[in-house]
């Protein structure tokens, strides 16, 4: 009577003991349950130096953390092909927060058990970044940011701050794009933000922005992570009079977005000027035709089409193209702006942790905020960081850039302004 | 013989008796068949109230599972509409929002199905984000398993979990997670199956039960009745570790099907009585009637009695055998009848043969120890003769006779002739005649011989007796001689005195005193009837002797008649009779002896007056009686007893022999009348009613009448006869 299709077959046993075990045992009290880490502990001193990579890996913004990732092991191959830190070479320890914060905790208790794990640097996720900070001053990680830009992360109340970054900072990124659109001739921003603390951290900078700039939004649009349907957020926008939609928005989101914009009528689209999280994930081949209907443009930093250093952009690009390579042009860099900024910070942190002699985490941290002088791929950091200054890049890092026909990320500058 | 139940033992033999072969050859295949015919009722029967039973339960525990399938269904759909929510997964993501909303969100969330279901939101590692129940310290930890298109399922003991993934970025990270107590799990899998029993088994663990008190096995069952019920199953589509089990009890489903049986049962038991009973009969009826022919038989071939038939026995096939049989005893019974009729024509032929032999033997002795000399002749042969003859004609033996003689050399020529008549007559005719046969020495012997005529061995002959009479002849003379001379010597002095008392009573020698008067009529008479009575002894002696003389010639019967009535009319009146003559014939001539023929009706008219009453009348009636005269004398007397008509005609003999002797007579009257009647070629005959009267009658035959010369040619007229 029984058909045997209903049978528990040995594949499905499997697949659901698999389940099973990826989730670990039966639940107990308080604590969360801590997985052992498999890491390569180093006993004797001459064992590497340990850097913790702390970023969504795989995911929608999957492509950001490993731009970062690149951007690390471009700088820790150079390091290490010179004789290492301290005569210890450096090695990567990457972790996937999947850009969940109760990974990225997770994964900051794990990396900080690692004894010489001298800093970790972390990924595009500010809601991540923002979940980190308890665990990064409690373990007293030394936490470097390459991308993640909400203010509070380096601006994040603890004394001995432990957060550097080399990234946008939101309060600089607010009144750039605010301006940026005032520069086209927008009179009535909409806003069009993802409900995280990162959306939370632009929303004061642009409010902040446009105050000083004397306009008012047309409204300020909030979205879930995952809600697929953003036309009733643009719509409100569109009706409130909105000439423009500020959007901060992960990929997936701001690809949300971007659709429902261009979903719309043509003449109810309005241009979008994005922050640069969009440009997290491989944004332009998720949503191209959308894209192409939408007048969009996005903050950026660094651009290897528009490097200030050539020669260091050009000597960047070979070895990025010799270990991840081929390559055909600048634009097979993904997510470019993680990995510059990626490879400045290990160099910085080699720097520090030069200048502190020991890999003594929070002497490392204090010598960070004493650097000197460095020139970096991005910029010329000097100083790099201050005791009281903690984000390496400003406003003038900024551009605004746009996707070129093949989804290459090209500075308005160089794509001629729309 | 010794007979079993089972068989006869004869002569050593034993041979089996006809029931309980048949039995033996028919019940097992009866059995078998009824069996056969029973068990495939059985199983179709049972098959499809089982197949109908089973579809039932099929269909009911379908219903369940899919009924279950649906609410399990429905509650997913509805945590995972929980875990699609943009808000939970924001919430992933972003402490603020989840801590604004979350909370809220789930305490207010309502899912479908029981209520009072715990729900808690977990993390990626199963930690409590946020949950709609208050105490959070009381939560569990959930696990939360599952593909990322699956859920988790969990019923225990303590109740139900069920999780589906929170997804972000097409990877699991975090869960929504259901629990139930062991009520909500009771609700959650309670459907009301149309079945004594339905249950909701994971595995071996029965999981809701509408009974609880009955065990259910949980094993997997093909439907086959496991203990007293039949269980099936069905998978709970989706969720397949789960088994909706419905149960009805064997008995409750097949009652019908064990009623059925049950008669089935007894319609075969009957059967089987039946068909044995039909068997038995049967035998029975075969055989009684083959035992009752075998005693029929038996009876017949002990009793020998071949007459016997078997009866009917009611059977048209047994009647057909009986029938043959009959045939054949009747054949046989024919043939035997033949054979002792044969056997007893033989023994009677044997027995006639012996009593032939020994009546011939007696009839030889008879025939051969006679004297008299007996011969058969047929013309002029002789066909037999004995030992009496050939000594008689002095022949050593009959052989040397038969041989040697002819009639005609024994005996004279009127012999011959008589013999020659005889020869053509009717058979038994017979005649007689005495012969004086001349010896050699010159004396004769007389013979007397009587003739028959006879038919010897085929042919007409004459059977003659010759007896030496002899010794009779002498006596016959002598008598002959002693009565003539007695009758002449008698009559010569009774005629003298006759004649004197005549006359001295005639009164012609004078008168007679009156005492003498009487005594000399008295004497008279007396002398008148020694008279008459001498005279007819004379006469009858004379007759027999063939000396009286008979003249006949034609005379006139009327005139006969006449003068015979006239001759007696004194006779009459002195017994105070009339005589009456009634002629009714005239020109009537017979031939007769005028004289005797007088006598004759004076006798016969005598008689009639002598026993009528006194003033009676007696006629004398002459008729025509078939071209004869009859001559008939009517009295009205009384009568002759029927007893005595054959004897008076006989000598001396009267029809009242009584002493009172009232009507004298002699005796001798009819006899001589008869005599001369014989004479006459006539014979007296008398009908008579005690009472009433007689009638004495004879015949003459009527001649022509004489011719004017007197002579006659009329051959009717009776030769005369005489020696």
């Amino acid at each position: 009577m029984v058909s045997p299709s209903r049978r528990l077959t040995p594949i499905r046993a499997f697949a659901f003991l698999l389940a099973l075990a990826a989730f670990g045992g039966p639940a107990n009290a308080s604590e969360p349950a801590r997985v052992a880490a498999a890491d390569p502990v180093a006993e004797t001193t001459d064992g590497p130096i340990f850097v913790g990579l702390n970023a969504a890996l795989t995911g929608g913004a999957g492509q950001s953390g490993e731009a970062i990732r690149r951007g690390l092991l471009i700088a820790i191959g150079e390091i290490n092909s010179s004789g290492g830190v301290l005569g210890r070479r450096l090695e990567l320890v990457p972790r996937d927060t999947r850009a969940i914060p109760d990974r990225g905790i997770d994964n900051i208790y794990e990396l900080a058990e690692i004894r010489d794990l001298v800093a970790v640097f972390g990924g595009i996720s500010t809601p991540v970044a923002l979940a980190s900070l308890p665990a990064i001053h409690e373990t007293k990680t030394l936490y470097l940011g390459p991308w993640a830009a909400g203010t509070p992360v380096v601006d994040n109340g603890y004394e001995t701050n432990f957060v550097f970054r080399v990234s946008v900072r939101d309060q600089h990124a607010g009144p750039f794009l605010i301006k940026a659109a005032l520069d086209r001739g927008f009179k009535r921003p909409g806003l069009l933000l993802w409900r995280t603390g990162w959306g939370r951290s632009n929303e004061a900078a642009m409010m902040a922005a446009m105050k000083d700039a004397g306009i008012e939004p047309a409204g300020v649009e909030w979205f879930n992570t995952s809600e697929r349907d953003l036309s009733d957020q643009i719509e409100r926008l569109h009706l409130n009079g909105a000439d423009v939609i500020m959007l901060v928005a992960s990929p997936s989101d701001g690809l949300n977005a971007v659709e429902a914009m261009a979903a719309r009528p043509k003449d109810h689209r309005r241009p979008i000027i994005s922050h640069w999280g969009i440009t997290g994930g491989d944004f332009f081949a998720m949503g191209r035709e959308a894209i192409e209907d939408v007048d969009l443009t996005f903050l950026q930093t660094y651009s290897f089409f528009e490097p200030p250093f050539p020669e260091k952009s050009e000597k960047f690009y070979e070895q990025y193209c010799a270990q991840f390579g081929p390559c055909d042009s600048r634009a097979d860099i993904a997510s470019p702006v993680g990995t510059a900024h990626a490879y400045d910070l290990v160099h910085l942190l080699k720097a520090a942790i030069e200048r502190a002699g020991a890999i003594d985490r929070a002497a490392v941290r204090d010598a960070m905020e004493k650097l000197q002088r460095h020139e970096g791929l991005v910029r010329i950091y000097n100083p790099p960081f201050t005791p009281v200054r903690h984000d390496a890049l400003d406003a003038s890092d900024f551009r605004l850039c746009r996707f070129g026909e093949n989804g290459e990320i090209m500075p308005l500058s160089l794509a001629g302004a729309e | 013989m010794t007979i079993s139940p089972f068989s006869m033992k004869k002569d050593g033999k034993r041979s089996p008796r006809l029931l309980p072969q048949v039995l033996l050859r028919v019940l097992p295949v009866a059995v078998l068949v009824l069996c056969a015919a029973w068990y495939m009722t059985h199983r179709s029967v049972y098959s499809s109230v089982q197949t109908e039973l089973v579809e039932k339960l099929d269909r009911e525990a379908e219903f369940g599972a899919a009924t279950i399938a649906a609410r399990l269904n429905t509650l997913l759909a509805s945590m995972r509409a929980v875990a699609d929510n943009d808000l939970v997964i924001n919430s992933l993501v972003d402490s603020v929002s989840r801590d604004a909303y979350i909370p809220t969100f789930m305490q207010s969330l309502t899912l479908p199905g029981p209520t009072g279901a715990k729900v808690t939101f977990t993390d990626y590692r199963g930690r409590l984000i946020a949950s709609n129940f208050e105490d959070i310290s009381q939560s569990d930890y959930f696990l939360s398993a599952g593909a990322v298109d699956g859920f988790y399922m969990r019923l225990d003991d303590t109740g139900a979990t069920f999780a589906v993934p929170v997804l972000y970025g097409g990877r699991q990270e975090g869960a929504i997670v259901v629990r139930y107590n062991q009520l909500h799990v009771q609700q959650l899998l309670t459907v009301s199956a149309g079945t004594d029993v339905s249950a909701v088994l994971q595995g071996e663990r029965v999981l809701q039960s509408s009974n609880w008190t009955i065990a259910l096995p949980t094993e997997h069952s093909d439907g086959s009745g496991v203990e007293d019920r039949v269980l099936r199953d069905a998978y709970v589509p989706g969720y397949t570790s789960l088994r909706f089990i419905v149960a009805e009890p064997i008995a409750k489903a097949f009652a019908t099907v064990d009623r059925i049986e049950r008669m089935m049962l007894i319609a075969i038991a009957v059967a089987l009585l039946a068909l044995v009973l039909g068997i038995v009969l049967t035998a029975y009826l075969t055989t009684k009637p083959l035992f009752a022919f075998s005693e029929d038989i038996k009876a017949i071939g002990a009793a020998g009695d071949l007459g016997h038939r078997i009866g009917s026995s009611g059977f048209a096939e047994f009647d057909r055998l009986s029938g043959t049989f009959n045939a054949m005893l009747e054949r046989m019974q024919t043939v035997l009848v033949s054979h002792d009729r044969l056997d007893q024509e033989n023994q009677a032929r044997k027995k006639a043969e012996r009593e032939l032999r020994r009546s011939e033997r007696r009839y030889r002795d008879v025939i051969e120890g006679s004297t008299r000399g007996i011969f058969i002749c047929s013309g002029d042969a002789i066909l037999f003769a004995n030992q009496g003859l050939a000594a008689m004609f002095g022949f050593g033996s009959p052989e040397d006779l038969q041989d040697g003689a002819r009639v005609h050399d024994l005996f004279e020529p009127d012999v011959c002739d008589t013999l020659q008549e005889l020869l053509g007559s009717e058979q038994d005719t017979t005649s007689s005649r005495e012969i004086h046969v001349a010896s050699d020495d010159g004396s004769g012997t007389w013979y007397e011989i009587t003739f028959r005529a006879i038919a010897w061995q085929g042919r007409e002959a004459v059977q003659c007796s010759v007896t030496d009479i002899s010794a009779r002849k002498e006596v016959e003379q002598l008598k002959n001689e002693f009565v003539s001379i007695v009758s002449h010597e008698l009559r010569t002095p009774l005629t003298s005195v006759t004649g004197s008392l005549g006359l001295i009573q005639s009164g012609a020698l004078g008168d007679l005193p009156d005492k003498v008067e009487p005594l000399i009529k008295i004497a008279h008479s007396n002398t008148q009837r020694l008279v008459a009575l001498v005279n007819d002894i004379l006469d009858v002696e004379k007759i027999e002797a063939g000396h009286m003389d008979f003249h006949l010639e034609p005379v006139d019967a009327t005139e006969i008649g006449t003068r015979a009535l006239a001759e007696n009319v004194f006779y009459g009146a002195k017994f105070g009779v009339t005589f009456e003559l009634q002629p009714e014939v005239t020109e009537a001539y017979i031939s007769a002896d005028a004289d005797r023929l007088l006598q004759v009706l004076a006798n016969l008219l005598s008689n009639a007056a002598k026993f009528s009453p006194e003033g009676g009348r007696v006629v004398l009636k002459l008729t025509e009686h078939d071209g004869a005269v009859r001559f008939s004398v009517i009295d009205e007397g009384s009568g002759i007893p029927a007893a005595k008509l054959d004897t008076i005609f006989e000598k001396f003999k009267q029809a009242d022999s009584s002493d009172s002797r009232a009507k004298a007579g002699t005796g001798l009257g009819l006899a001589i009348c008869q005599s001369i009647a014989e004479h006459h070629g006539s014979k007296v005959q008398v009908s008579s009613e005690e009472g009433k009267g007689s009638v004495f009658y004879f015949d003459l035959e009527q001649v022509a009448a004489p011719a004017r010369d007197g002579a006659t040619s009329d051959p009717r007229a009776a030769p005369a006869v005489a020696v």
